[in-house]
């Protein structure tokens, strides 16, 4: 050794030989290096090898790489396909689908069923009649409900064949307007108050 | 300025621009080609590879951001590729490779009349030794070999590439080149150089 510094190890020559170094540890390094006869042995022997390396030789790509290489490109797609294929896209088509959907909701549950008949206006020949007639008590009606007739009251054979007959019971037109209080005698009616 | 350059043609292909997508395949096909066909020797699968790595890049230009340089990316790609391809066993599959006078017998059946054929031949011998030398490294040390050696890529952007630090890289490197000046000791010192 012909250095005033001591050796550097072979890693630190091959990373001065090979440009691995930090430039202040470089330049002390190579100080040492070009003043040591082993060092600079240690030094050529990785330049030769690296020199070798350099006779490895392989050639570039064949002529049809690149004909090769756009079959395999996906084909470019019209703009509306990349529009629709956008997020903001995507989130703004769900948004408004979900929107739809919410609107459609809403307007079906507002429309009339189809079971139900829409209220039938009375013709005005009779709407003429009834404002003529004197009037009775108001009974208190609500919009949709209509009045019903008074049931009329039957003659009592009647009564008797309908009692005899049960499945009058059945009948349930007929039962839904039978007025329970009505068909009481008054006394038993003043009791029952 | 390189840099730059290609981050301005991938600026350009993410805007859809066909012809900035073959600049920049002219720029980066015969290195990556060349790259291959020192990691996995066989021509076909060296441009098959190359090929994924464009096809890659194209898909990925949607998503793709200037954060690093745009090498270091081509190469992360590149060497992962390469590196599952020797995993997988895909590198072990030895064609003839016309490009660097593979085999013997091809080689002794040429009658070269020539002055200089014995000199090739020669030249080739020397060549395939140094090729066994650079493929029997361990994949990780090939990789930085070639990437250091071949493909003048900076030590720092190998060490992004290959997933290590800077300093586990130069001890990377400097394993792999004292193989090498070991297995190479014969060539050098016939003095041939």
């Amino acid at each position: 050794m012909s250095s005033a510094t001591p050796c550097p190890d072979r890693e630190k020559i091959f990373q001065l030989v090979h440009n691995l170094m930090e430039a202040a540890e470089e330049a002390e390094t190579r100080r040492h290096v070009l003043h040591c006869e082993t060092c600079l042995r240690v030094a050529r022997d990785f330049e030769k090898c690296d020199a070798l390396l350099d006779e490895w030789k392989v050639e570039g790509a064949s002529p049809w790489f690149d004909q090769r290489l756009k079959q395999r490109l996906p084909a470019r797609r019209p703009w509306a396909f990349r529009f629709f294929a956008l997020p903001s896209t995507r989130i703004f088509a769900a948004a408004l689908l979900v929107l739809i959907v919410v609107a459609g909701a809403y307007v079906i549950d507002e429309l009339p069923k189809p079971g139900t008949k829409p209220e039938a206006k009375p013709p005005v020949a009779e709407v003429q009649k009834l404002a003529t007639a004197p009037k009775a008590a108001p009974a208190p009606t609500s919009a949709k409900t209509k009045p019903k007739p008074a049931p009329k009251p039957l003659p009592p054979e009647e009564q008797i064949k309908m009692y005899q007959n049960m499945g009058v019971l059945e009948n349930f037109d007929l039962l839904e307007g039978f007025d329970v209080l009505s068909e009481l005698p008054k006394r038993e009616a003043k009791d029952a108050h | 300025m390189a840099m730059d350059q290609d981050l301005e043609l991938m600026r350009r292909i993410r805007r859809g621009d066909a012809e900035s997508f073959e600049a920049l395949l002219a720029r980066h096909r015969a290195p990556l080609i060349n790259f291959f066909l020192r990691m996995v020797r066989d021509r076909a699968l060296a441009e098959d590879l190359a090929q994924e790595v464009f096809l890659r890049v194209y898909k990925a230009r949607e998503r793709w951001r200037p954060d690093a340089k745009f090498s270091t990316w081509l190469y992360r790609i590149a060497t992962n590729l390469a590196l599952n391809a020797i995993r997988d066993g895909k590198g072990k599959v030895w064609r003839t490779a016309p490009e660097d006078g593979e085999g013997e017998d091809e080689v002794a059946r040429l009658p070269d009349p020539q002055p200089g054929a014995e000199e090739r031949i020669m030249l080739t011998d020397r060549g395939r030794i140094i090729r066994q030398a650079v493929e029997s490294l361990p994949p990780n040390q090939r990789a930085a070999v070639i990437l250091h050696k071949y493909q003048d890529v900076d030590y720092r952007q190998i060490a992004k590439i290959l997933g290590v630090t800077e300093s586990a890289l130069k001890s990377l490197l400097f394993r792999a080149y004292e193989t090498l000046r070991q297995r190479l000791e014969p060539l050098v010192r016939e003095g041939q150089i």
